[in-house]
């Protein structure tokens, strides 16, 4: 795959993934794709990725892929991101993460996604009192 | 522009000198604009700082391994995902998973982004961390 090739590829992912389109976002996916975030160490098939970002989606009411650094190299992208999210109570967090990919054929084979848990916000109906005092600042 | 190979030497002598706590060649590696992020904090660190908390970490760890490298090089940079074990003082093996991209310039580091999950300091820095 060439280097325009692969940026659009990136940005047809990020795109979907802003708009919450699943099957455009599947039919980037090879069948045997597999995507692994640091946080669980996990790598999820296919098909478990995708019920993932399926169920994500009702966490928050918005979410933005900004400030998008995309550099490609044989096979793959690596792209640096600033990702916006808005809560459905309106509270807005913001999340600077890194996906390195490799691809085939136009098809995004794997991904491997770095992000910070540390700045998670705890659910509000199971924060404690203090958590909720930290949640209110919208700092993490 | 600089051959791949160029910098896909910078990249191991940078993280082999780190292991081998060799400070004079990690030093040698940062450009003199040399700045440094990192997702916990989102600032970004001067060269001269990041070499001083290096140095320190060189003295205090008994041990650091880069394993499982995984380096992609792009034009101007590159990209080396891999696994930080730290063997503390009191003998706790930390790890964990980093992301690690470069810019480069004139075959030194000039801009570097480090991603991790600060979310496992436990697992980085022992049960004491937590």
């Amino acid at each position: 795959m060439t280097d325009w090739e692969l940026r659009e590829l990136c940005n047809r992912f990020f795109d979907a993934l802003e708009a919450r389109d699943v099957d455009a976002i599947a039919s980037l996916y090879a069948d045997d794709m597999e995507f692994w975030i640091n946080v669980t160490g996990e790598a999820k098939p296919r098909d478990k990725s995708l019920a993932a970002t399926r169920d994500g989606y009702a966490r928050h009411r918005r979410r933005n892929y900004d400030d998008r650094r995309i550099n490609t190299f044989p096979g793959g992208f690596v792209i640096q991101y600033t990702l916006n999210i808005m809560r459905h109570s309106g509270e807005r967090s913001a999340f600077w993460a890194c996906v390195v990919a490799r691809c085939r054929n136009g098809k995004i084979l794997r991904m491997d996604e770095y992000i910070d848990s540390g700045k998670f916000a705890p659910p509000p109906l199971a924060a404690t009192p203090e958590k909720k005092t930290a949640a209110k600042t919208g700092a993490r | 522009m600089r051959k791949d190979w160029e910098t896909l030497q910078l990249c191991d002598r940078f993280f082999d000198a780190i292991e081998q706590k060799d400070y004079d060649t990690v030093a040698a590696c940062y450009a003199p604009e040399t700045v440094i992020w990192h997702s916990h904090d989102c600032l970004y660190q001067p060269g001269d700082a990041n070499l001083a908390m290096l140095k320190d970490g060189m003295k205090r760890h008994k041990k650091m391994h880069y394993a499982n490298r995984r380096v992609h090089v792009f034009e101007g940079g590159f990209v080396q995902q891999h696994t930080l074990y730290v063997t503390h003082a009191n003998d706790f093996v930390g790890q964990m998973d980093v992301c690690f991209v470069a810019y480069v310039r004139d075959g030194m580091l000039s801009r570097i982004y480090e991603y991790f999950d600060t979310g496992q300091r436990e697992k980085f820095l022992g049960p004491a961390a937590a």
